[in-house]
């Protein structure tokens, strides 16, 4: 056993730790132990992950997770996201200890999604990432009851539709293997298989909230607390990219021509909703809901590119979207718990607090696409590849619809800097911390993008196995 | 890599000092020590790093690669230098300077960025870095110039002065597509190694028009004499090693590429025209600071002339001297402003001679300005003569330097002389005397550095140019004739000043004299601005009519957008047995592409 693969031995014991911890949560009399073990633990996962990412190494763990720079850029940076989910959970209504016994177990099933090696494991770690949540949303209280009933059903959908189309691919796949199918010429020419790459995707597009399968995503993140909904948009959704992509650019790799035209359509569709539905929105959540949809839209982009180069994009924009919608999100829980909520209720934010109204503007900028924010970067990169696989078409539907987006995400910021005479508002530190991180993430990959470039595009070459 | 290490200090002083309480004066000094440690730390890199190229990936997408790319190349080592010595300087004076404590904070803030932003330019090795810097630079000489911005003229004049850069701005952007699509590369070197060809030609003369914008020459000069509205510092800072030294710089260094190209005549023309206003402007002005504005631009001027004689030693000779003495009177003029209540005019500013450390270090100034032997500012101007081997332009440079003489005697003699009455001279005496000790000593080191910087005429042949250089510059030599016509020269404004303004005392010239209309042409210039900016106004006006046209369509589509939103809005209504029917209408749209 080489010396390198003891880290990945190390990195599922951190996630067995997270078990026990999650496990034993409940009997914690104070929070601040919970807390404490589970930033430990997550801050290690992500050492450990980035360490393994650097090494450059691949290998399989117990025949069944796979290491290697794709699994461990989305592992390790699903834990940072983590870890800034749960400091902004800490001061949620409902009990931590409660909170994070669920959180425990979602978090160990997002980290296993990228590093699935079958299709059954991937479905078992997509379940497990997806139905804490339903309970983390219920725990809150009895008004959080029906989002959560609506995220159970849609789940259930979508979990019901994916084991479907794994029992179509069986026939072709008896190993159900994530890496192998795609060297096989069998799997070729068959409409059961087609009809199984539409299921697929129909399946994880739920939980993408790719059109038309995301109506529920606007009632349930306005539905949910606002931790939640950063935790819903910012990691659940990127886990669901990320299954689209291991599934789609390995075991349909032959197919590429045929998802590429899907995921154009999705993309189209996707961008458009999310865009237009956002722009007569009043409610702040709801408002950045939609935005979110339309950012799965412009991810979506780079899939439809169908290279290795929208792949790359497509990694960038996921890291991006997500620092930039949970250092949203948390911004938004700390105005809602306030009873903060319209766009009309924003007005004079710079008056009350400089930095948050700062804060908020900048990252919906960035959102936008407004250089030299990431999202700019972002978006630069998504088009460009869409431009060179030939779809010049979509990058200009692509381009306009940045263009619709300013017109909502402008009446936010503007609303924020018109003059009204409040009292100030005090942001609690771990709001700052979460806020600052987010900002300063977007700020220096915008200025700076190489580094991240480069990460996405060892990821992208990873899985596709160039 | 290395080389922005240096500026890290300066940057990280002024986030510092931004966030301090500036009722103390913990900003200044914070900012002074960082501008130290940046000075130690360019030192230590001239040293270290000295002909080293680096290149840093900005981004690299598909194919396109944009590097940072920074060198430490002579010329690089030599602005670095220039500008990490006198920020230190600049810092100084400004703490005793700066007398409003709610300011201080940003103002320092302000400079810092300020200098980082040039020795960044200083240290740029491609269009990309420089470009950055370039923009700094006009972004932050915006804010300073605009700094008491409550005041009635500094908003007008900082928005003159970005006003005129912005067009540089967009000519150096245009350059830089033209060049990139030519050269496909944005690296200075790699463009002067590559063998000459005449789509140069119009780039360079873009360029020329953003230097010109920056370094305030002809037809874009009368920027800077408004951008006097700023803090006394930031013009001693901006006059003598920033900013506009910037524009001149970017011609030095690219000199190769305007030979091959033949627009060194270009760059004469405007230079001596340029000089010839400044000299002839600065003997009519009456505000203290402008008198010296102009006599900058006369000084960029003849940088340009020596250029464009391809004089490039001589050049760079000048651009040294012309630093210190600069810096020197500007900070004289702030100290003695300060003592007379911040008194703008000459005739009603005295008592000038009443601190004798300052007045002393101020003739040091004053000495080079007018090419006095064996000061800075002699050599600088007697090696440019020397080099001239055109007779007409010889003798305009002369023409040139007599005005300098004579306008510099003036501006020193006028304050000297008027009169006191008995109790001003009291309170006169105690202003002077109790004047900050940061507000004299720098002044006395700089008249130090400007007869140290006479040795530059020494030193200069014998550094390595080949970083930049591939065709013979003219030799850096002093002729025995043009140093005496220089030192005739100076002592004939001398005369000419003392008789004028001491013996005969005149009261100046009035603005309804002929002689003052044909010398004072800022007038007419601004008076040209006003005639162009009109008529870009009436085109701006037909476009505007235009643009409503097209406004209306995308009103129109705006609002159909916005009812198309309306109607989208509908379909989500709360009911999850909606949603499960368009999950099916999903899945059935796919099938139907698949099959298609």
């Amino acid at each position: 056993m080489a010396p390198i693969e003891y880290f990945g031995y190390a990195l599922f014991a951190l996630l067995a730790l997270l078990v026990l911890a999650s496990v034993s949560a409940p009997f914690y009399r104070r929070k601040k132990a919970s807390f404490v073990l589970g930033a430990t633990l997550l801050a290690s996962i992500a050492l450990t992950a980035s360490y393994l990412f650097a090494s450059g190494s691949s290998f399989y763990l117990f025949n069944i997770f796979k290491i290697y720079q794709f699994s461990m850029l989305f592992a390790g940076l699903f834990s940072i996201l983590l870890l800034l989910v749960m400091v902004l959970s800490y001061d949620a209504p409902s009990s931590f200890n409660s909170f994070f016994m669920m959180f425990g177990f979602a978090a160990i099933g997002i980290i296993l999604v990228p590093m699935a090696s079958s299709m059954v494991g991937l479905l078992l770690s997509l379940e497990l990432a997806s139905i804490p949540a339903i309970f983390m949303i219920a725990i809150n209280g009895k008004r959080f009851i029906e989002s959560s009933v609506k995220l159970l059903i849609m789940s259930g959908i979508a979990i019901s539709i994916l084991v479907f189309a794994m029992a179509l691919i069986f026939p072709y796949d008896a190993q159900l293997s994530l890496v192998q199918v795609s060297a096989f010429g069998l799997i070729k020419g068959s409409y059961l298989v087609l009809l199984a790459l539409v299921l697929f995707i129909g399946g994880l597009s739920i939980e993408a909230a790719l059109f038309p399968f995301n109506l529920w995503v606007p009632d349930v993140y306005q539905g949910a607390p606002a931790n939640m909904s950063a935790m819903l948009s910012g990691i659940n959704k990127k886990i669901a990219f990320v299954a689209l992509m291991e599934i789609v650019f390995t075991v349909f790799a032959a197919y590429s021509a045929t998802y590429a035209t899907l995921f154009m359509v999705l993309s189209i569709l996707t961008m458009f909703f999310g865009n237009l539905a956002a722009m007569v929105q009043k409610n702040v959540k709801r408002l950045l809901a939609y935005s979110s949809i339309s950012q799965a839209g412009y991810i979506l982009v780079g899939f439809a590119a169908a290279s290795q180069y929208g792949l790359e994009a497509s990694i960038f924009q996921i890291i991006t979207h997500s620092f930039m919608i949970i250092g949203a999100f948390a911004i938004i829980m700390l105005l809602e718990n306030l009873g903060i909520r319209t766009i009309d209720e924003y007005r004079g934010m710079s008056s009350r607090n400089g930095y948050l109204a700062l804060a908020l503007s900048l990252l919906l900028l960035s959102m936008a696409g407004v250089p030299p924010l990431m999202g700019f970067t972002g978006k630069f990169l998504l088009f460009t590849s869409a431009i060179k696989s030939n779809l010049l078409a979509l990058a200009l539907i692509g381009i306009l619809n940045s263009f619709i987006s300013i017109y909502y995400y402008s009446k936010v910021i503007i609303v924020m800097y018109q003059p009204k005479r409040e009292e100030r508002l005090v942001i609690p530190k771990a709001v700052i911390a979460v806020i600052s991180i987010a900002l300063l993430v977007i700020v220096i990959f915008g200025v700076y993008p190489q580094p991240m470039i480069s990460i996405a595009e060892r990821a992208a070459s990873a899985l596709l196995g160039v | 890599m290395f080389p922005l290490i240096v500026i890290a200090p300066l940057v990280l002083g002024g986030f510092v000092s931004l966030f301090m309480r500036g009722r103390s004066h913990a900003a200044g000094w914070t900012a002074f020590a960082f501008s130290i440690a940046s000075l130690a730390l360019a030192s230590y890199a001239v040293v270290h790093s000295f002909g080293q190229a680096y290149a840093i990936t900005w981004f690299a997408i598909g194919g396109l690669t944009v590097h940072m790319a920074l060198s430490m190349y002579t010329l690089n080592t030599l602005l670095l230098i220039i500008v990490a010595l006198i920020t230190p300087f600049i810092m100084l004076y400004s703490i005793g300077y700066m007398d409003v404590p709610s300011e201080r904070p940003r103002f320092f803030f302000e400079l810092s960025i300020f200098a980082a932003s040039m020795m960044l330019f200083a240290i740029s090795a491609n269009f990309i870095a420089m470009f950055i810097a370039w923009e700094l630079l006009g972004i932050t000489s915006y804010l300073l110039i605009g700094f008491w911005y409550h005041r009635e003229r500094a908003p007008y004049a900082a928005r003159k002065s970005i006003t005129t850069i912005l067009i540089g701005d967009i000519a150096m952007l245009s350059a830089m597509v033209l060049i990139w699509n030519s050269f496909h590369t944005f690296n200075f070197y790699s463009i002067m190694a590559s063998p000459y060809t005449g789509a140069m030609q119009i780039p360079l003369l873009l360029i020329l028009a953003a230097v010109f914008t920056k370094s305030a020459q002809f037809p874009f000069h009368e920027w800077l004499a408004d951008a006097m509205e700023g803090p006394t510092p930031v013009s001693a800072f901006l006059h003598s090693s920033t900013m506009v030294k910037a524009g001149v710089f970017l011609v030095a260094l690219l000199l190769p590429l305007f030979y091959e190209a033949h627009l060194l005549y270009v760059i004469l023309a405007f230079g001596i025209a340029t000089a010839f206003i400044g000299a002839t402007n600065a003997i009519a002005e009456r505000h203290i600071k402008k008198i010296l504005a102009y006599s900058t631009m006369e000084d960029l001027g003849i940088i340009l002339v020596a250029l464009g004689l391809h004089a490039f030693l001589a050049a760079m000779l000048f651009f040294i001297v012309q630093t210190f003495y600069k810096a020197l009177l500007f900070m004289s003029a702030g100290s003695i402003m300060k003592a007379n209540g911040d008194a703008e005019n000459i005739y009603l500013i005295k008592g000038s001679t009443k601190n004798r450390l300052l007045f002393v270090s101020t003739l040091f100034g004053v000495g080079s300005i007018a090419g006095i032997f064996p000061l800075g500012g002699f050599f600088g101007k007697v090696a440019i003569d020397s080099a001239a081997s055109n007779i007409y332009v010889y003798a305009l440079l002369t023409l040139v330097e007599l005005v300098s003489s004579v306008y510099i005697f003036r501006w020193l003699f006028i304050p000297m002389r008027n009169p006191l009455t008995k109790g001003m001279d009291a309170e006169l005496t105690s202003k002077y005397g109790n004047m900050p000790k940061t507000m004299v000593y720098p002044l006395a080191a700089l008249a130090l550095l400007i007869v140290i910087s006479a040795f530059a005429y020494a030193y200069l042949p014998n550094l390595p140019f080949a970083g930049t250089s591939t065709n013979a510059y003219a030799p850096l030599h002093i002729s025995l004739m043009a140093a005496s016509i220089e030192t005739i020269m100076a002592l004939l404004g001398f005369s000419v000043a003392y008789c004028v303004y001491v013996k005969m005392n005149l009261r100046g010239m009035s603005s309804h004299a002929a002689l003052h209309a044909l010398v004072y042409n800022s007038v007419a210039v601004n008076w040209a601005y006003s005639i162009i900016a009109k008529a870009f106004y009436e085109l701006g006006g037909i476009i505007n009519s235009f643009d409503y046209a097209l406004y209306w369509f995308i009103v129109m589509g705006g609002d159909g957008t916005v009812f198309i939103a309306e109607k989208l809005r509908r379909i989500i209504n709360g009911q999850i047995n909606t949603y499960a029917v368009a999950f099916a209408a999903g899945i059935i749209l796919l099938v139907i592409i698949i099959t298609l």
